[in-house]
């Protein structure tokens, strides 16, 4: 059984910094992907996933609004700009950033009980 | 699609067999023809009856003022046309008719050929006709016709604009939020944008510049995607999963994978793929009511 997480806990376990004004308290989130690949996933992650993503530019933020993602977590440092940080409160997604690199940024959300999501294709 | 017989559609105020001209044709002959018919704007049509433009009297003038009436009709006709779905509703032309200056718009079908005209007075006239307001007052004791509250056909036009990478992806956004607040199911909200996206996305890596277009009903959702670039020699080759020509600063940002078209044919319950004469035209078809 998966357990479901707060943003804000998660928030406060990767030392992230949030960039929107969303309560995290009220975010919930039971599944983690970390790609690189936004292809990947589009084609198969499933809506209300936390996206941890080490590429930084709008797009990243568009993916996760056209999946319904729970938002997107920048790994290893990424600060988002400010073009991004404006679009991301447009299209209502939360975006953090943590010094973790995305190994032990998943690692240590794994640990939490966490799972991943993989949806069978078609 | 059970459609309310009240509602008026283009397609049944518009004029049809268009009478075009030739985008090699001089602006003398556009001018000639014009002055017979009496028109005051001709679409222009290749042979392939792909839609270039619209040749009016603004640009004819334009044309006499350079002294050039031997210049050719590609040379002066506007190219930027708006065009209006065949299957839109008397309501959206008048919104456009407001919205843009222009006196008269090409109707196409789903395909994007040209199958009529309709100017600002067609449509006030067959209206007034409908309505029956051209014949008598209106009487307060008539019975009043029923709005259709039902679920209107809408239609959605998005351009995808050249080299504007961080703007890709705001036709599938609008789309999807216009989606979501015709109460659409999350389910069919979500594979729509998925599929929308993919494919603005792709206008953006592979041809640069284009159009979608979305024609909303509650039986299906039409996505028409066409840009303006090279096409695709081999389809059943770029529908593979993996194969992409795509070049490494898109890969960088996280596309490129070559998973694109499969991903949008896996999102849509119907999938086009075809070549125009100016470059790749999608059409994604979405029912919503089909049950998987
Ligand atoms: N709009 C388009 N215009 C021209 N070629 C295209 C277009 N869309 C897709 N293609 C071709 O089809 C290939 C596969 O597309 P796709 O599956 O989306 O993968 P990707 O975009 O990741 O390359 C592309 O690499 C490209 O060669
Ligand atoms: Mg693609």
């Amino acid at each position: 059984m998966q357990v479901k997480r707060k943003l804000s806990e998660i928030k406060e376990l990767l030392q992230a910094t949030s960039y929107t004004e969303h309560n995290l308290e009220e975010i919930y989130t039971e599944t983690v992907c970390g790609a690189d690949l936004l292809s990947d996933v589009l084609a198969f992650t499933k809506e209300k996933t936390l996206l941890l993503s080490g590429l930084i530019h709008p797009q990243v933020i568009r993916t996760a609004e056209m999946l319904d993602l729970a938002g997107v977590v920048f790994v290893r440092g990424k600060i988002p700009s400010q073009e991004m940080i404006d679009l991301a409160k447009t299209k209502n997604i939360p975006i953090l950033s943590t010094a973790y690199p995305m190994f032990e940024s998943c690692g240590l959300l794994y640990k939490l009980g966490l799972g991943g999501n993989f949806l069978e294709e078609k | 699609m059970k459609k309310n017989k009240e509602q008026l559609l283009i397609k049944d105020v518009m004029n049809e067999g268009v009478v075009s001209v030739h985008p090699e044709a001089s602006v003398q002959e556009a001018k000639d023809i014009m002055r017979s018919r009496g028109f005051s704007g001709i679409p222009v049509i290749d042979k392939d009856n792909c839609l270039l433009g619209i040749i009016s009297v603004a640009d004819i003038i334009r044309a006499l003022e350079n002294d050039a009436l031997e210049a050719l009709v590609k040379e002066y006709m506007t190219s930027r046309v708006i065009t209006i779905n065949a299957n839109a509703s008397v309501g959206q032309a008048l919104r456009l008719f407001h919205n843009h200056k222009f006196g008269r718009f090409p109707v196409v079908n789903n395909e994007g050929e040209v199958v009529g005209i309709v100017t600002h007075g067609d449509v006030i006239g067959r209206l007034a006709v409908f309505l029956g307001i051209d014949e008598e007052p209106l009487d307060e004791e008539k019975e009043q016709e029923p709005i259709n509250k039902e679920f209107i056909p809408q239609i959605f036009e998005y351009p995808i604009r050249a080299l504007d990478f961080d703007r890709t992806g705001e036709g599938a956004s609008s789309l999807k939020k216009i989606l979501a607040e015709l109460g659409v199911s999350r389910d069919i909200v979500r594979r729509s944008a998925i599929a929308a996206y993919e494919a603005e996305i792709n206008v953006m890596i592979h041809a640069r510049e284009g159009k979608m277009t979305a024609n909303i009903s509650p039986q299906e959702i039409t996505i028409i995607v066409e840009d303006q670039g090279p096409g695709i020699d081999n389809i059943p080759l770029a529908m593979r999963k993996g194969y992409s020509t795509a070049a490494d600063k898109f890969r960088q940002m996280g596309f490129g994978a070559g998973m694109g078209l499969p991903n949008i044919k896996k999102s849509a319950d119907k999938l086009f793929v075809e070549n125009t004469c100016k470059g790749l035209r999608l059409i994604i078809k979405i029912m919503p009511e089909k049950i998987a």
